[in-house]
């Protein structure tokens, strides 16, 4: 600390214990404008933390910090949150907000002229056996997407991380600008696909594969599937391969010297050490799969039903809002827990790997 | 530790083994044996080769052309998990998630050994490097020594037909590196494997190794013992990059009947040669290589002749250097070199004093020219 100081003593002031009060009580401007008069050695002289209270290793981070907020010691302590206020607010009045009045929906008899007081009606028709059924098979068909996602996507990771060389930016932004297309765009490209009429049956007949057309290529779970993966496959990609990047490859080919094949290198080196990316995969595609409710509307005819399309119903055709609301939430409490249980999966099996 | 070369299969064999990256040959047809239980060092500046051709043999590199032999069997096309080699990695390549002695078992138990089986020898191996009261950490928690050693063990305990080491002692302070290379010495001597050892320090190299391949441009400029590469280089290369060498470009003159050869010095004067390489036979001129701590310093000019051969020069610098003291000098035709003396007093060497530069010819050797043809 003392050795950075000392150019900086001599152009502002003699004696640094003088030199720390009047950082103390200046203007953070003044200070700016000294610490323009003297040489970038002697920024970190502007804190007004004394330098015996210092670790040396906090002088780079601090003079930065020092720089941006230096001033009165509680300004400094609240200029932090001062600065991250603005993001608070917005995540409070247009997130935190919208669900309180959905929490408070979910509990008031409103629709078909109700009076607003409380009721648990709404619950209780949230969990009838229509919509526990279309429940269930919600987690089914994104359970399927979503490991159907981390199997493809764990060798596409993996070869753009560590084996395409100077193929892996451009296939990076291949991948982001696939997600830049509209989500509706996309589904109605799938219908033409996959329709009766669609280029898959038009294929497949000319080649004399089928003679007639394949009924169960739209409008099935199979249609959901297809299309949910290949729309959350950026959203599984990324984070597996950010996590990859972390690895460093003498380590893989350590594994490989030592005896371990493919398969093993990935179970045993690889898949521990992207235990991170593996649960934020899992979270960031199952969530938005299960809350998806243009893909089911487009391609899912009556059979691949899911959760959100039914709650889309409820709210813009039915006008049940509390239903709705009702539903909303416990789809939100069982993804908490979806999310709480890889969590501790990651854990249990010390898949946690912070290094 | 050398077995002589008839009576065993080598552990490892390299025959005319090159590597080419496009346009570029990073490894030229090069040759040669790795005895069992020899200390094998591959030693040369970066970009020499040394580095591709231990991957070459790991089986992370496939060669160009030429074949490579584990215990005499082919191995060049072999990938890295099916060779019994092993590579202790310059930067250790733990596996972070794992304790030291998952690290160590790794491979043991990829080789599918009982559970007892792996449990002794990753004891064993931990024992051996002194780090068997570390088993449960993981590599984070431990020093880089620390790392070295489990490094080490992960590799030993697989017993390998050759153990590769690629710079291990690199990244260590060098009081810990000179721990360290006893230490590994002692371990090779000890569990007998045959170790290929890869690094650009020359003391390194002839400090730990049996023998010492020197490689420079993809190719091995010479190979022989410590003691034959340090006292009778065939190569300027060797002379240049193996310890201190003054390099005194020469004319070479008679070349009589029993094999001695005298050249002409800078300035005129004659003097023989203690040895001298094929790289200069049949060549009008040539580098004479004498290494500093041979030419000692005198005020009178000494009596040439064949116990003795001298040239003027005047002190140019003396640099104190702790155990010794260099004094650098200029002779006759410009000509620079350097002496090295372990004597207290020093301080009657001023700089521009003129004296006598001397040494025993038995001492030097006469490698090529800097360019073949004209120094």
């Amino acid at each position: 600390m003392d050795d950075p100081r000392k150019p900086g003593d001599s152009a502002a002031t003699a004696d640094p214990r003088e030199n720390h009060g009047a950082a103390a009580t200046a203007d953070p401007r003044e200070n700016a404008e000294l610490s323009a008069t003297v040489d970038a050695g002697a920024f970190a002289m502007l804190g007004p933390v004394h330098p015996d209270e210092r670790r040396p290793h906090d002088e780079i981070q601090e003079a930065v910090l020092d720089v941006s907020y230096a001033g009165r010691g509680n300004r400094r302590r609240w200029a932090p949150y001062v600065f991250i206020s603005t993001p608070v607010g917005v995540l409070l009045t247009f997130f935190a907000g919208p669900l309180a009045v959905l929490a408070v929906y979910s509990f008031q008899v409103r629709s078909r002229g109700g009076d607003g007081s409380f009721t648990l009606d709404n619950y209780r028709a949230a969990v009838q056996p229509n919509i526990l059924e279309v429940a269930g098979s919600t987690f089914v068909l994104a359970t399927i997407s979503m490991l159907i996602l981390l199997v493809l996507a764990y060798p596409l990771a993996y070869f753009i991380a560590l084996k395409v060389g100077r193929w892996e930016i451009p296939l990076l932004l291949a991948l982001a600008l696939s997600d830049e297309l509209n989500p509706l765009i996309r589904i109605f490209g799938w219908r033409t696909i996959l329709a009766r009429n669609g280029l898959v049956n038009t294929v497949l007949q000319n080649l004399g594969i089928t003679q007639a057309p394949l009924d169960w290529l739209l409008f099935t779970r199979f249609s959901v599937v297809l299309v949910l993966t290949a729309s959350w496959m950026p959203y599984a990609v990324i984070p597996l391969y950010a996590a990859m990047k972390t690895i460093d490859r003498r380590v893989l080919e350590a594994a490989s010297d030592l005896g371990a094949g493919w398969f093993t290198t990935f179970r045993t080196v690889i898949l521990p050490l992207t235990a991170t990316g593996f649960v934020a995969t899992m979270v960031i595609v199952f969530i938005p799969i299960v809350s998806d409710f243009a893909t089911p509307g487009l391609v899912g005819g009556t059979s691949g039903r899911m959760l959100a399309s039914v709650i889309e119903d409820l709210f813009t055709r039915r006008g049940e809002w509390g239903v709705g609301s009702a539903l909303t939430f416990l789809l939100l409490i069982v993804s908490g827990v979806v999310v709480y249980l890889s969590y501790r999966i990651a854990r249990i099996r010390n898949l946690d790997t912070s290094t | 530790m050398n077995q002589s070369p008839s009576e065993t299969t080598p552990a490892l064999e390299l025959v005319e083994l090159s590597k080419h990256f496009g346009n570029v040959v990073a490894v030229d047809r090069i040759s040669l044996r790795v005895e069992q239980g020899e200390f094998f060092s591959l030693l040369g500046p970066s970009g020499c080769g040394k580095s591709t051709t231990l991957r070459m043999i790991a089986g992370f590199e496939e060669p160009t052309s030429g074949r490579l032999l584990l215990d005499g069997q082919e191995g060049s096309r072999l990938p890295p998990f099916k060779r019994n080699t092993n590579l202790v990695f310059q930067s250790y390549a733990l596996f972070p998630h794992m304790t030291v002695r998952d690290n160590v078992a790794y491979g043991p138990r990829r080789a599918r050994l009982s559970r007892t089986e792996v449990a002794s020898r990753v004891e064993d191996a931990l024992r051996t490097v002194r780090m068997w009261e570390y088993a449960d950490r993981l590599p984070k928690a431990l020093s880089g020594g620390q790392r070295q050693r489990v490094a080490l063990a992960r590799g030993l305990v697989n017993h390998p037909a050759v153990l590769l080491l690629d710079e291990p002692l690199g990244a260590l302070d060098l009081k810990l590196r000179r721990e360290m290379q006893i230490e590994l010495k002692e371990i090779q001597r000890r569990v007998g494997i045959s170790f290929v050892y890869v690094t650009h320090d020359q003391e390194e190299a002839l400090t730990l190794s049996d023998r010492i391949a020197v490689m420079n441009g993809g190719r091995v400029e010479q190979l022989g013992t410590p003691e034959e590469i340090y006292n009778r280089p065939t190569t300027r290369f060797c002379a240049d990059f193996i310890g201190e060498a003054n390099l005194i470009e020469v004319r070479v003159g008679d070349r009589s009947g029993d094999g001695r050869v005298s050249v002409v010095l800078p300035g005129g004067g004659t003097a023989l040669v203690g040895s001298v390489s094929p790289s200069s036979a049949d060549s009008a001129t040539a580098t004479l290589v004498l290494r500093p701590s041979r030419v000692a310093l005198d005020d009178k000019e000494p009596p040439h002749g064949a116990e003795r051969a001298a040239i003027p020069v005047e002190v140019r610098r003396v640099i104190f250097q702790g155990s010794v003291v260099r004094v650098d000098l200029e002779g006759p035709e410009g000509v620079s070199l350097s002496a090295s003396t372990s004597e207290a007093d020093t301080s009657d060497l001023r700089v521009g004093r003129r004296m006598w530069a001397h040494w025993a010819p038995g001492e030097t050797h006469l490698v090529e020219p800097t360019k073949s043809g004209t120094p």
